[in-house]
């Protein structure tokens, strides 16, 4: 059971550091509605996240959901009011979110904190969410935090060399997610993939671990210059992570999966020792306005506060 | 320092993930595996390993009770957990199949009814064969289920077969092949990335050379 007086400390203490960690930047908080139309996450999730939407409603007997993120409902509220990204936007929330699973241990209602940056791709947008990421980590006291690169490129990529059918790609999809090599190089021996195409995507989507061994590795490997273009990106946005002294809380994850569909670029998360879940998840979603009509490109991240607060529990 | 937790399924993975680990130089105070024991800590302290019954296995791994879990296959598939299934150790080798009496599957079936210690594995794969299905759940003694009538087919793991010959019963389908894995929660191969990788090389290494040992004997 929460303690409810410990669980408004918690977010007031959480709301200076995002205030004192990104107010500098020109980041400004904003809040959110709860509701949202059915047909925003319709069109945009999976069966199993539709299938996660708590629904009620309404006295017109249409659908509403109860928010189950953050990024969505902003990008709507932004795209009705802004078409293009005439100059960059900065926010910072805490808000809830409302998702149901069948593992009980979960609550339904969960507090997100994050940012979101609407800009252009560039390893500077990209670098900056994920040092402030770690600013405000360190702010609350969390030393031992590591966040793990990736970039979501990678499985596209790989899904438009092996021609796959939908169903394959859930398969392939779910090996990568599972870091099952002997599953995949089955897999990829049965669909008769060319070798020297098998040994580069298996060495390419295991390779984890410190940044200048896994850049290096993929040098040797490198043959396609969309991968080459995926990874020069990773490292520009890795040299201004270095910059910022932050390098040692970095870990590359080049077979990244993330259930968030929408990533389309750089993508993270970011773990404690103290705890098993992920402290926070975060990237670059470029593609999402397109479905509001709009062309505001983004990358951002949300802490699970709860899972926040567990792993600072452990430190203090 | 903090050990390196391994949740194992008690009795016979148990025993195998020790002797394993004592022969890549982990040594346990006990030579002799002890039923009752839950926990024991190796001499240096380094790793811990936690007996649990085979099914919680990815359940402390997901929840970072447990930093790795050795396990089955099969039990991966039913659980469906979020963790990394980063080896295959290749021992407790058997297969996950469809069995029955000859004639209870044939070709055009539509709908059957299935008893199993495997609900979910058993949807999935009658979903995706487009076989509508009533999934009883047992828990064990599951080549009886059609025997008494409680079902048509059931789902199950067979190693030899031959508790399903026994019973006048075969194999109708295989759905998957399954082996011990090596399973890791996703949260310890971030932080602790070079003892995870260590402790999966030195399991690998233990089932490598027992097997040029069994080889070559």
């Amino acid at each position: 059971m929460r303690n409810l007086f410990q669980s408004a400390e918690e977010e007031c203490e959480l709301r200076e550091v995002f205030w004192d960690s990104f107010s500098p930047n020109g980041y400004r908080e904003v809040n959110l509605p709860v509701l949202e139309s059915y047909e925003t996450y319709e069109s945009l999730q999976t069966t199993q996240s539709r299938k996660s939407l708590l629904k009620l409603i309404d006295h017109t007997g249409d659908i509403l959901v109860l928010r189950p993120d953050v990024t969505i409902p902003l990008m709507r509220e932004l795209a009705s009011s802004y078409k293009n990204l005439d100059k960059e936007i900065r926010c910072w929330y805490i808000q809830s979110v409302f998702r149901q699973t069948d593992d009980l241990t979960i609550p339904t209602e969960r507090r997100q904190a994050g940012i979101e940056l609407f800009s252009n791709q560039s390893a500077e947008n990209d670098a900056e969410v994920i040092v402030l990421a770690c600013r405000a980590l360190t702010e609350l006291g969390l030393n031992d935090f590591k966040i793990e690169l990736g970039h979501a490129g990678i499985l596209s990529e790989l899904n438009r060399i092996l021609l796959l059918t939908a169903e394959e790609q859930l398969q392939v999809k779910s090996f990568i997610q599972m870091k099952n090599s002997s599953g995949l190089a089955d897999f990829l021996k049965q669909n008769n993939t060319d070798e020297t195409i098998r040994e580069w995507l298996l060495e390419t989507v295991f390779s984890y671990g410190d940044a200048p061994s896994v850049f290096k590795r993929f040098r040797e490997y490198s043959m396609n210059h969309q991968m080459t273009a995926i990874m020069q990106h990773m490292e520009a946005v890795y040299e201004l992570i270095v910059e910022s002294g932050y390098e040692n809380h970095v870990t590359i994850d080049l077979g990244m999966v993330n259930d968030m569909d929408y990533y389309s670029g750089i993508q993270f998360q970011g773990f404690s020792n103290a705890i098993g879940k992920p402290l926070l998840m975060g990237g670059r979603y470029d593609e999402v306005s397109r479905k509001f009509n709009a062309q505001l490109p983004a990358v951002g991240f949300a802490f699970d506060v709860e899972a926040i607060f567990l792993a600072k529990k452990y430190w203090d | 320092m903090v050990p390196m937790k391994i949740a194992v399924a008690k009795g016979r993975i148990a025993e195998k993930a020790r002797e394993l680990l004592s022969e890549g130089g982990v040594a346990f105070p006990d030579t002799l595996y002890d039923e009752r024991k839950l926990v024991i800590t190796s001499i240096s302290g380094d790793y811990q390993l936690l007996f649990v019954k085979a099914a919680d296995v990815p359940t402390y791994v997901e929840k970072g009770a447990a930093d790795i879990g050795i396990v089955g296959k099969d039990t991966i598939m039913e659980d469906g957990k979020d963790v990394y299934e980063l080896q295959d150790l290749a021992f407790g080798k058997c297969q996950l199949v469809v069995a029955g009496f000859p004639d209870s599957f044939p070709a055009d079936t539509k709908s059957l009814s299935v008893a199993t210690k495997y609900p979910a594995i058993a949807k999935t794969y009658f979903d995706q064969a487009g076989i509508r299905t009533e999934i009883s759940r047992l828990n064990g003694s599951i080549e009886l289920a059609p025997i008494a009538g409680l079902s048509d087919v059931i789902v199950d793991i067979v190693e030899t077969g031959s508790t399903l010959r026994d019973n006048g019963l075969v194999v109708l389908r295989e759905i998957a092949k399954v082996s011990t894995r090596v399973i890791v929660n996703k949260a310890s191969y971030a932080t602790k990335t070079a003892e995870v990788k260590t402790c999966i090389e030195l399991l690998k290494k233990g089932v490598d050379e027992r097997r040029a040992d069994y080889h070559n004997a």
